[in-house]
């Protein structure tokens, strides 16, 4: 496959345990996500969402809904 | 849409490998590694889920090969002394062209990575213990316990390489290793080992 239609990134603030259980309810539920892993190691606590039809707009939206700040990190 | 850029990944692992043998695993961080990879963060994230994966990619994609040019020409049916000299021959040609992989490949072994479930057994392995299963079957082997065996077959050469990168040996002399040196050693390495 030559192309990254379905890898989303995105800069959060999802930093603790307990931030990430609140994600995980969500997004374990939302059927459109194939896989997703956010990287605790870095400042941007990225958030990468493995997913063919889950647009940008509606993850940010999801995640500030629960509190969290959420920007899609620049190409 | 995103395009796979194979040209960026290779950069964004080859800067990866830099990095580490400089700074070593901590000095890693996604962040550094854009800027010195000459692309943004959010590119490296299309290639690796995270560091950890980023690292554990960079070791298989290594020791692949590292084992490619090890096994070049090499038949595990080769008569002992033959498939050994071939070894010592590829793994110099391999250290000599890569030294930073080597270098990140010791590193990695070394770490808590190297348990990672990515991280599996492979055919290298299957071929080289075919190969001295064969020699030891044809009595043209002593048989040994496998880490002394590995000391004494391969721990000269790599003492040797070593000193080929410092440039010189332990007693300060200038040194450089050559097909001619590393046959001096070879013979006394294959006359302790040979039946």
């Amino acid at each position: 496959m030559n192309e990254f239609a379905d890898v989303l990134v995105f800069k959060t603030d999802i930093g603790s345990k307990t931030d990430f259980e609140t994600i995980n309810n969500v997004l374990h539920q939302e059927r459109r996500i194939k896989k997703w892993n956010i990287d605790h190691e870095d400042i941007d606590h990225v958030l990468r969402i493995e997913s063919g039809e889950i647009t940008p707009t509606e993850v940010i939206q999801l995640i500030r809904t629960l509190g969290y700040a959420c920007e899609e990190l620049p190409e | 849409m995103r395009l796979r850029d194979e040209s960026k990944e290779l950069a964004i692992r080859e800067q990866a490998i830099e990095m580490i043998v400089t700074e070593g695993f901590d000095g890693l961080s996604m962040k550094k590694l854009a800027l010195a990879a000459n692309v943004s963060p959010a590119t490296i994230y299309l290639y690796f889920k995270n560091r950890e994966d980023l690292l554990n990619q960079l070791y298989i994609g290594i020791h692949k090969g590292f084992e490619e040019e090890t096994l070049r020409g090499f038949n595990p049916d080769m008569s002992f002394e033959e498939g050994l000299w071939l070894q010592w021959k590829n793994r110099m040609a391999y250290n000599i062209k890569y030294p930073h992989h080597i270098f990140f490949m010791e590193q990695f072994r070394t770490s808590p990575l190297i348990n990672h479930k990515d991280i599996k057994g492979s055919a290298f392995k299957e071929s080289m213990a075919s190969f001295f299963k064969n020699a030891v079957k044809r009595n043209e082997m002593v048989e040994l316990p496998p880490e002394i065996f590995w000391a004494i077959a391969y721990g000269p050469l790599y003492t040797l390489i070593k000193f080929h990168f410092n440039k010189k040996s332990i007693m300060g002399n200038k040194f450089v290793l050559t097909e001619q040196n590393m046959r001096q050693a070879f013979q006394v390495v294959i006359k302790a080992l040979k039946r």
